[in-house]
């Protein structure tokens, strides 16, 4: 029973596959596309579906609806922004070219053989144009037949109509044809060379005499003198009532073509009509349409017409006049049909409704040019030949983002191209509200901001609708989004943002709350059990600031850098606003009489880095002042230096030791021979190891029976000079720990020798190259950080609870070293809320904002920013962080003003954090972060419509 | 001067002539030589067994009759002689003004003194298959040559072989006009061929002293058949031919845009089974059509096409031979002899398809079974095996390798070129090793005047007179003045 079943499963599933394979099969050509809107320009259908829903099927319309099931084996396109439309057809074109023939009636010449099927016609594409009508010229009387196109799809379907009609050309330029000459073969004595034959017309009466002539005589079957291919293929043309397509300006030449038309019972269209309202009542009675040649250029202003009274075309027709005429539209001769839509804006401007004159550059040429059973209009059965626009056809700032013939897409604008959002509210930063406005961002960067910004060529369009509220990306100043709960600190060998990759699903979570900035900062230890740590990061980047006053010291300021990230962004690159972009250090459990001193010493570190580093550019900008200056590079002969230390008297240290290390990562103790000397306080020694051949240089100081020394050895994997810290236990004998590579191995070092071993100390660190150019001092990327707080390009982020550790800092930062700060929680800043708002120092309220004071409730941020004091807000938390629009909700119901805390969640937070030049505003050169509001957030209900991260939509 | 110039000129081609058409060795044998067939398995060492211009054996082991001549090519390597299979250089101008010109024959412009044949010879290039240029509408017959006689007729191996077409427009014309050409020669063609039926049959019925007895239609009808090839003018007859099958096509396609219509063309006037396409660097493009055609192409001397894309301007760039091989038609390459390039050999052609990973024995077969096969040779040429002509290079090496040059080429049997007795070529590396020595003599020379100035100048005239290779020593010598005309010659 059993494997019965099973065989009846499998063959389910072959049966399901063979299915699934069909299906992928029919579906090949086969999709759905969903736009906002659809202009269908078919007779059948609304104006207007919107939203819109079309189905292609084997490369055509199968369905076209507002809504509609789409089939579940379809794949969906979707164009949430985009207008669809019919692609445009252009009755007139330069593709073909004249002929270079001399004949002024050849019937024989075809626009279709003169078109590339495999031609790159991107340009007209990307214009929306896919069916175009190719003419054989209109420089002579007939010139051929013309031919209609598609402009992109496989070479062998290109071309849609071969033989769609013959050309005719009446008024002066046709007039005076060159004599058609034919050459003797053989030239010679007794071949008579036959006198080139003149030609019609050469004036208005005789260009329809020479039609009439010249068709009456090819159905004759006349073909004299010499054999001509014309007269026979102008006689096929005739038999087969090829569709007569006259190109006239002028009222003459209008009537003549019209009476032509009806004189031979021909169906035909004409071409050209500058003078075509003076003869409406023709046009209208023999029912015959027109397509008109706008006159104009857009691409040159063309030459000067002067005085002439009689020139003809130059102002556009009142195309009230004109109606029941079938019209299409076309650009003049000298136009492009790229300009298809231009012409129909115009056109519209001289009095043609919105409605025809997007016919007449769809489905009214199809008509004209007898393709209106495929092309022209978007209807089931029809082609799929469709343009996605970002806007309103007769819009003169929407532009393509794909266009579509026979379901193939043949042109798609380029991928990074331009955004812009358009909204009813644009708030893009405190005091600077837009209404009705729009943004343009390029590159990933905000370029314009305003009522009406460039919309560049491919761009796409947001359009948010008038409720809309756009504001900056959200800023969360104090988040730990990408640890993933690890609370172990980092070494200096990498930095926090390296944590970060593609966005995963944590930081898509956060990013869709609308958070799209946070600083990434380590966790912050706290509590006892932290102390143990410390000796665990020693070596690590904040080595400097952990160490023990004593050894038996209380809680020590734990610090970190931190970094500011994106929560999206296609690259690495782009998600790093800045790293380090604060320094973090925690004074929050301290006494506060400690804490200056706590501080002091990472920032004396730091100050003698920094020093080290604007002593080093003093020098090279002296330098390369005197090489300008002398512009003859001197060489450097000072020698290198040695020093010479003299030989002192034996004391407790002074001598040759050998130190043992053991643990760690090592799978066996390491011996390592110190041989050192005490000068007053100071060790001054070198370290070998033998086996693994390397020497350096020692350095330390001696404190009662503590020794703390550096190692300077030239390791590429140990950038951080290892810390010996070490007791003297008994007489020659010593027991520590050596930091390295923040890891703390036990060391225990004997004196072998007590003999003072004379030092030659080679300074094997030269200070200037060569030629003299000084040398940068060693980077130590433990005091980088410090340095650029010092240096006053990020702030310290200074996590203090009480109102006594708050005095103490804003003492030591703002007052006596006047160094950007930030207080992280806070909790006691009410108290000093003047001096706050006078030094204009940002609190990052604690994430619990709700304080109380005598037994009574208050919001910290509300208080504080009522104070004036700037604020920020934060999660404290990784993905967590999605929550914060609910607390800053939380605190404008509390009373906090909802333009303070916007300012608090952007300008004000990227102002406190430094990183104003990047997020905070919407401002051209600001990165392209944005919120889409269905209205204003923190006012009422409202939702979140689009996240949008340097440009990008963050996809949900 | 001018006598001296032509005197040489005159000598250097009886030499070479003296050379080609020396009596040929009724039975030569090259022994030794490892053997590249082409049409089979390589022979690491072999011999070939030319009797009376003819392979008569090949092997590792052939037994050679006492009276052959025997050659040693050990280390050497024995290749086909390889095909040009479009080449208008041979002509004193590639094209006629008259778009059509049907009546027209290459026999009557090859210039057997062309350089072109001299150069063709030693790149190993011993079949040329000469045809009009591409800057026509229907052009002339063309005609397969070897690089070796004295006429036009000497050198021919076969005759009247195809008629040129080209496809793209001629220039001063466009598509539209080149089509009109090919229409109205066609449509006048049939209509010449009715009105000379019609009067066949008078003709005969006039013979018979009868009157015309039907209506027009059917006096075309029943004279047709009556139609003697005597009776085709000049303008008219090869049109005859290519339409029944004597001829073949050889139609040119700049553009992607004009393979349709050639086929089109090809097909609707019963020539697309003789037809060969000649392609541009563009019409790669349109290999489906091609390969529903399944007909041969001619490859462009130029075999990466270049494209930049409208929009975003980016460029790229397309390996021609490996989408014709991947599309499984047959094809041939063509050496561009006005480059200066690698591109003028033919070899160097191969060998850059099977860089870009085409197989050795298709890229080895487009340069000489392919063409063979185009030109409908191949029971004589573009292999070596018993039966075809003794069209035999001698290489240094392998034929892929650009290190390789041509010892020696047989052409029927005949020792055609010989390396060692090509003036032309000693002459020009001479030249290079001269100039080398020049370089060397003037550095010593330095050396020495610095010497002899310390010795006090000896005797400054004597150096002179050691300056031979000096240009102003050599004025007056007879050789200097020979090697000048010959460098004027080979430019």
């Amino acid at each position: 029973m059993k494997q019965v079943r099973l065989t009846a499963r499998i063959l389910l599933a072959a049966t399901a596959m063979v299915w699934t394979s069909l299906v992928s099969d029919l579906s090949a050509d086969s999709f759905a596309i969903r736009a906002r809107r659809i202009l269908p320009v078919a007779p059948d259908l609304p104006e207007v579906i919107e939203p819109g829903v079309l189905v292609v099927r084997d490369n055509r319309i199968a369905m076209i609806g507002s809504d509609i099931e789409v089939p579940l084996d379809l794949p969906v396109i979707d164009y949430p922004d985009g207008t669809l439309i019919p692609g445009l057809v252009a009755a007139v074109s330069d593709l073909g070219g004249n002929h270079p023939g001399d004949e002024s009636i050849a019937a024989g010449y075809r626009a279709a053989d003169t078109f590339d099927r495999y031609g790159n016609y991107a340009k007209f594409l990307a214009a929306g144009v896919t069916t175009v009508h190719i003419n054989p010229g209109s420089h002579r009387l007939l010139t051929g037949q013309g031919a209609v196109v598609r402009l992109g799809g496989p070479a062998a379907d290109r071309i849609l109509r071969p033989a769609a009609d013959l050309t005719i050309n009446l008024g002066p330029d046709v007039y005076y044809p060159p004599q058609d000459v034919t050459y003797s073969f053989p030239a010679s004595a007794d071949v008579e060379i036959v006198p080139g034959r003149l030609q019609r017309p050469s004036s208005r009466m005789g260009q329809i005499l020479g039609l009439e002539e010249s068709i009456r005589d090819a159905l004759a079957g006349k073909n004299f003198p010499e054999f001509s291919l014309h007269p026979p293929a102008l006689a096929h043309a005739w038999n087969e009532k090829l569709p007569l397509r006259l190109r006239a300006d002028r009222t003459g030449d209008l009537l003549a073509a019209i009476h032509f038309l009806r004189e031979h019972e021909r169906q035909g269209y004409l071409v050209g009509g500058a003078e075509a309202d003076q003869v409406a009542d023709p046009l209208r009675q023999a029912n015959v349409p027109l397509v008109y040649q706008l006159p104009g250029r857009f691409r040159s202003p063309g030459s000067n017409i002067g005085r002439d009274p009689e020139a003809y075309g130059e102002s556009i027709l009142d195309f009230r006049k004109l109606d029941g005429v079938e019209i299409a539209l076309a650009p003049s001769e000298a136009g492009s049909i790229g300009d298809l839509r231009l012409v129909a804006i115009r056109a519209c401007g001289a009095g043609l409704d919105r409605a025809r004159a997007l016919a007449a550059i769809t489905r009214g040429p199809a008509r004209i040019l007898g393709i209106a059973d495929c092309v022209g209009s978007l209807a089931p059965g029809m082609d799929a030949d469709f343009v996605v626009l970002s806007g309103d056809p007769l819009d003169l700032s929407a532009h393509v983002q794909r266009t579509y013939i026979r379901g193939c897409s043949v042109f798609e604008a380029p991928d990074q191209g331009p955004l812009i959002v358009k909204a009813g509210t644009i708030w893009a930063g405190p005091g600077m509200e837009w209404h009705d406005a729009q943004v343009l961002i390029e590159g990933g960067k905000i370029v314009d901001v305003g009522r009406s910004v460039p919309h560049p060529p491919f761009a796409r369009v947001i359009d948010a609708g008038p409720n809309a509220f756009v504001m900056p990306g959200w800023i969360d100043s104090h988040s730990h989004l990408g640890l993933d709960g690890d609370k172990s600190q980092i070494g200096n060998e990498i930095r926090i943002s390296q944590l970060i990759g593609v966005p995963d699903v944590t930081d898509l979570r956060v990013c869709r709350a609308g958070i799209t900035t946070v600083l990434m900062a380590p966790y912050l230890g706290s509590g006892a059990g932290e102390s143990t740590r410390t000796a665990m990061i020693v070596g690590g980047r904040i080595v400097l600031m952990t160490r023990p006053a004593s050894p038996s010291g209380s809680a020590a300021p734990m610090g970190a850098p931190a970094a500011a990230v994106k929560t999206a962004g296609p690259r690495r690159k782009d998600r790093v606003i800045r790293d380090p972009a604060a320094v973090l250090l925690d004074v929050s459990q301290a006494d506060p009489l400690s804490v200056q001193e706590m501080l002091a010493k990472p920032i004396d570190a730091g100050q003698k880095y920094l020093d080290s580093w604007t002593k080093y550019e003093k020098e090279l900008k002296e330098f390369l002042e005197k090489k300008k200056d002398s512009k003859a590079a001197t060489e450097d002969t000072k020698p290198v230096q040695e020093e010479t230390k003299e030989m002192v008297q034996p004391d407790p240290i002074t001598g040759t030791w050998e130190a043992v290390v053991t643990g760690g990562p090592l799978p066996a103790p390491v011996t390592l021979t110190l041989v050192m000397q005490l000068i007053g306080t100071n060790i001054e020694g070198r370290i070998t190891h033998s086996s693994m051949g390397f020497t350096g240089r020692l350095h330390g100081t001696l404190t009662g029976n503590h020794i703390s020394a550096v190692f300077e050895i030239d390791i590429p994997d140990i950038t951080t000079p290892p810390q010996l810290e070490a007791d003297l236990v008994a007489e020659d004998h010593c027991k520590g720990t050596v930091a390295v590579m923040g890891l703390s191995l036990p060391i225990e070092g004997r004196r072998v020798d007590k003999k003072p071993v004379e030092l030659k100390v080679t300074q094997t660190r030269r200070t200037r190259t060569k030629d003299g150019r000084p040398l940068p001092p060693k980077v130590n990327e433990a005091l980088e950080p410090l340095k650029n707080l010092l240096e006053k390009k990020i702030p310290a982020v200074v996590k203090v609870s009480t109102p006594a550790q708050i005095r103490e800092v804003l003492d030591l930062f703002v007052d006596k070293h006047d160094l950007p700060l930030v207080l992280l929680d806070a909790d006691g800043a009410a108290v000093h809320a003047e001096r706050l708002a006078e030094k204009k120092v940002t609190v990052i309220v604690p994430p619990a904002v709700l304080q109380q004071r005598q037994y009574r409730d208050y919001h910290l941020a509300d208080t504080l920013a009522r104070q004036r004091v700037p604020i920020a807000f934060q999660s404290n938390a990784e993905d967590a962080a999605r929550n914060l629009p609910a607390i800053v909700m939380y605190a404008v119901e509390r009373g906090l003003d909802a333009e303070d805390a916007l300012t608090a969640l952007t300008a004000g937070a990227a102002k406190a954090m430094k990183i104003d030049d990047r997020v905070g505003t919407l401002e051209p050169g600001k990165d392209g972060d944005l919120v889409i509001f269905s209205s204003h957030p923190l006012q009422g209900p409202s939702r979140i419509l689009r996240v949008i991260v340097c440009g990008e939509e963050v996809q949900p | 001067m001018i006598l001296r110039c032509t005197l040489w000129i005159v000598v250097l081609f009886t030499t070479l002539a003296v050379d080609s058409h020396a009596a040929p060795p009724s039975k030569l044998a090259l022994q030794g030589g490892r053997i590249i067939p082409v049409c089979g398995p390589e022979i690491p060492k072999g011999t070939v067994l030319i009797e009376d211009g003819t392979i008569t054996a090949i092997g590792e082991t052939v037994k050679i009759p006492y009276d052959a001549t025997v050659i040693d090519v050990s280390e050497k390597v024995l290749f086909p002689g390889m095909i040009s299979p479009h080449a208008s250089q041979g002509l004193d101008r590639p094209n006629e003004n008259l778009p059509v010109t049907p009546y027209l024959d290459v026999y009557d412009a090859i210039d057997p003194s062309s350089l072109f044949f001299e150069d063709a010879l030693r790149d190993g290039v011993l079949a040329v298959h000469v045809i009009q240029g591409n800057n026509c509408v229907l052009g002339g017959l063309s005609r397969l040559v070897r690089p070796i006689g004295r006429t036009p007729d000497e050198m021919t191996i076969r005759p009247s072989l195809a008629l040129k077409l080209s496809a793209s427009p001629k220039s001063g014309s466009d598509r539209m006009q080149q089509m009109a050409a090919f229409r109205e020669t066609f449509l006048e063609l049939a209509f010449y061929l009715e009105n000379l039926a019609e009067k066949r049959y008078e003709e005969e019925l006039a013979k018979e002293k009868k009157e015309i007895d039907v209506g027009p239609e059917e006096a075309r009808k029943r004279g047709a058949p009556l139609i003697r090839k005597e009776d085709l003018d000049d303008r008219h007859r090869n049109l005859v031919q290519l339409t029944e099958g004597q001829l073949d096509a050889w139609i040119y396609c700049d553009a992607a845009t004009d393979v349709g219509p050639a086929i089109n063309l090809a097909k609707e006037h019963g020539f697309l089974d003789r037809s060969i396409f000649v392609l541009g660097t563009e019409a790669y493009r349109a290999v489906q059509e091609l390969k529903k055609a399944d007909r041969p192409v001619v490859l462009p001397p130029d075999l990466v096409h270049r494209e930049r894309d409208p929009i975003t301007g980016e460029l790229s760039e397309t390996f021609i031979p490996e989408v014709i091989h991947e599309a499984g038609l047959l094809f041939a390459l063509q050496p561009n002899p006005d480059s200066s390039l690698a591109e003028r050999y033919l070899n160097y052609q191969a060998a850059r398809c099977v860089r870009h990973g085409i197989p050795r024995q298709k890229a080895l077969e487009s340069i000489t079974l392919n063409p063979a096969r185009m030109l409908g040779m191949e029971d004589r040429l573009g292999s070596l095996e018993v039966g075809k002509a003794g069209y035999v290079v001698v290489l240094s090496g392998d034929p892929l390798d650009f290190n390789t040059w041509v010892e020696k080429a047989y052409v029927d049997g005949i020792l055609a070129y010989d390396r060692t007795k090509d003036v032309r070529l000693k002459e020009l590396l001479d030249l290079e090793e001269k100039s080398a020595e020049k370089e060397k003599q003037k550095e010593q020379e330095n050396v020495e005047s610095a010497t002899q100035e310390e010795k006090q100048k000896e005797s400054p005239a004597e150096t002179k007179t050691d300056e031979k290779t000096g240009k102003e020593g050599e004025q007056d010598s007879e050789e200097g003045q020979k090697n000048e005309e010959e460098e004027r010659d080979d430019k």
